[in-house]
């Protein structure tokens, strides 16, 4: 068939060739493993309004694991869109007839997928062609419309604030802080002046003109005294009332008085 | 005044007629040499001889440079990642660069150094010492001796040498992980595996192809046209190796383009 003299070339180009194509196949088969090529699938869909920028090939996961992805997406009518999901074939009995799909966010770039849920135990497993309902309302929607609230509340305390900050004028609130500079410079001054020397001997003062204090208002409470019959005596106060009421009654007091105080006015 | 500037525009005229020129004689070559592929002998013993040679004497290099890449890209990717948490994500940026962009071109860019001056080499020397009128004189065609062999030998061979590249390059992606980032061989296995898709491995092996098909078209081009003996031959061998290599710089990005069009 060959020369003598070919012989070595076709020995090591087969060897060269056959090795690198094993690394090759070695290499596609062990590639893509989250797709298999060669894995069978039941291809199933669903109808949505809007893809949510799911994009073809976007993963579809049951419970966390990815059992398929998306095929094709494509207008069904100018309102819906049909969504072709290949799920691999070991998973098609778990995922139920009555499962509903939900669109879902993963990762920093928060690309879209398919999360599969919900199903009961009693229905049957998907088929070929199957069609289950779609969950449209999105997770972020979801957050949107619960947060709308907050953010209005947010945006009314913030109105508020910001009325109250303009409402004081620069000037104002210049003065306002060297008042409160001013108080505290003072107040510093005075704690500063109060050693501690100072302050016992105040503290002993204050302590001795106490009991002083107590005592004098002991005495007029327990009495005898001019102060005590004065403020206890009931007797005292008729004599007083009957002795101010004479003398407004008295022509001859009133006259008195009135020359006296016409003396102090001539002078 | 008005002589010189029509001098200067007659030779550019020139010129652009002579790069025309070229290109026809490049395409011409190229359909000659699918043509003979397909029609009349086919020397599968000189197919095989330049496998070997071609092919399989770019072993070493490949694995060099296969090795080195994986190791560094690693190692700059690892340390640049890190800064912002995203080390577990090397093994997945290291082996999309080397299938789609790196193994492919890093060894078509070294193939085209090696093979594509041996080429020119070889085959100028050939056309200078008349050997290629010998073939002519003989009744065969050159095209189909020298230039078919070569480039199906190529063609075959370079996306099998980015294959290896590739593989090689994970495998220094590995032991650097290993040994600087604390990343285990299951977990950057797993992640390789999940990240390249069966297009991204595919779209450098074709890649590899298409510049194969350029390095060796180029190349024996060149070699038949050369003139001037030892000289013409030197010339012929420098030319080829930067004509190639820009050729394949350019190139992939338009080839890059296309598969990203296709297959995303």
């Amino acid at each position: 068939m060959f020369k003598p003299s070919d012989k070595k070339n076709y020995l090591i180009s087969g060897i060269f060739i056959s090795v690198l194509l094993v690394v090759v196949m070695v290499t596609v088969f062990m590639l893509n493993k989250e797709n298999p090529l060669f894995s069978s699938k039941v291809y199933i869909s669903t109808e949505v309004k809007s893809a949510q920028n799911l994009k073809e090939g976007a993963a579809v996961q049951l419970r966390g694991i990815k059992v398929g992805s998306v095929k094709s997406i494509d207008f069904k009518d100018l309102d819906t869109l049909i969504i072709t999901i290949g799920v691999t074939e070991k998973y098609s009995t778990w995922i139920k007839q009555d499962s509903t799909m939900t669109f879902k966010t993963q990762g920093v770039l928060g690309d879209k997928f398919l999360e599969i849920s919900g199903g009961t135990d009693s229905a049957p497993g998907i088929k070929d062609g199957d069609v289950l309902a779609t969950n449209e309302a999105s997770q972020i929607d979801h957050i949107i419309t619960k947060s709308e609230d907050l953010v209005v509340a947010a945006g009314s305390i913030l109105t508020k604030f910001d009325k109250l900050v303009s409402s004081i004028e620069d000037r104002r609130l210049d003065k306002i802080l060297s008042n409160i500079e001013s108080l505290t410079a003072n107040s510093n001054k005075v704690m500063m002046s109060l050693n501690d020397k100072n302050l016992g001997q105040s503290l002993a003062n204050l302590k001795a003109s106490s009991e002083s204090i107590s005592r004098m208002t002991k005495r007029i409470e327990e009495g005898p005294g001019t102060l005590h019959a004065l403020i206890y005596d009931q007797g005292l106060h008729e004599d007083l009332r009957s002795l101010v009421g004479g003398a407004n009654r008295n022509k001859v007091l009133k006259f008195f008085i009135r020359e006296s105080i016409k003396k102090e006015d001539n002078k | 005044m008005k002589a010189l500037i029509q001098n200067t525009i007659d030779r550019r005229i020139e010129k652009a007629r002579e790069f025309f020129i070229f290109m026809g004689e490049i395409f011409e070559l190229l359909y000659q040499t699918i043509k003979c592929t397909f029609s009349g002998k086919f020397y599968v013993s000189r197919l095989m001889e330049q496998i070997n040679q071609l092919g399989f004497g770019s072993t070493s290099i490949t694995v060099v440079i296969g090795l080195t890449m994986g190791l560094v890209m690693t190692l700059n990717f690892g340390y640049g990642l890190t800064k912002f948490g995203g080390t577990l994500y090397v093994p997945a940026v290291v082996s999309l660069s080397l299938a789609r962009e790196m193994a492919p071109l890093f060894t078509s860019l070294l193939v085209a150094g090696r093979v594509g001056s041996g080429i020119a080499a070889e085959i100028g020397a050939m056309n200078v010492t008349q050997q290629v009128d010998a073939i002519r004189a003989l009744g065969t065609s050159p095209v189909r001796v020298l230039v078919v062999p070569r480039f199906w030998a190529l063609v075959i061979s370079l996306p099998l040498l980015s294959a290896l590249s590739f593989a090689v390059g994970i495998f220094g992606g590995m032991i650097v992980c290993m040994s600087e980032f604390d990343i285990i061989p299951g977990f950057y296995f797993f992640k390789v595996f999940s990240t390249v898709k069966f297009y991204d491995y595919m779209s450098g092996i074709v890649k590899s192809a298409i510049f194969a098909g350029i390095i060796t078209i180029f190349a024996c081009y060149k070699g038949l046209h050369t003139k001037d003996g030892t000289k013409g031959v030197g010339v012929s061998t420098t030319w080829v190796v930067v004509t190639a290599s820009i050729l394949i710089l350019i190139t992939d990005f338009f080839i890059s383009k296309i598969f990203l069009v296709i297959w995303g």
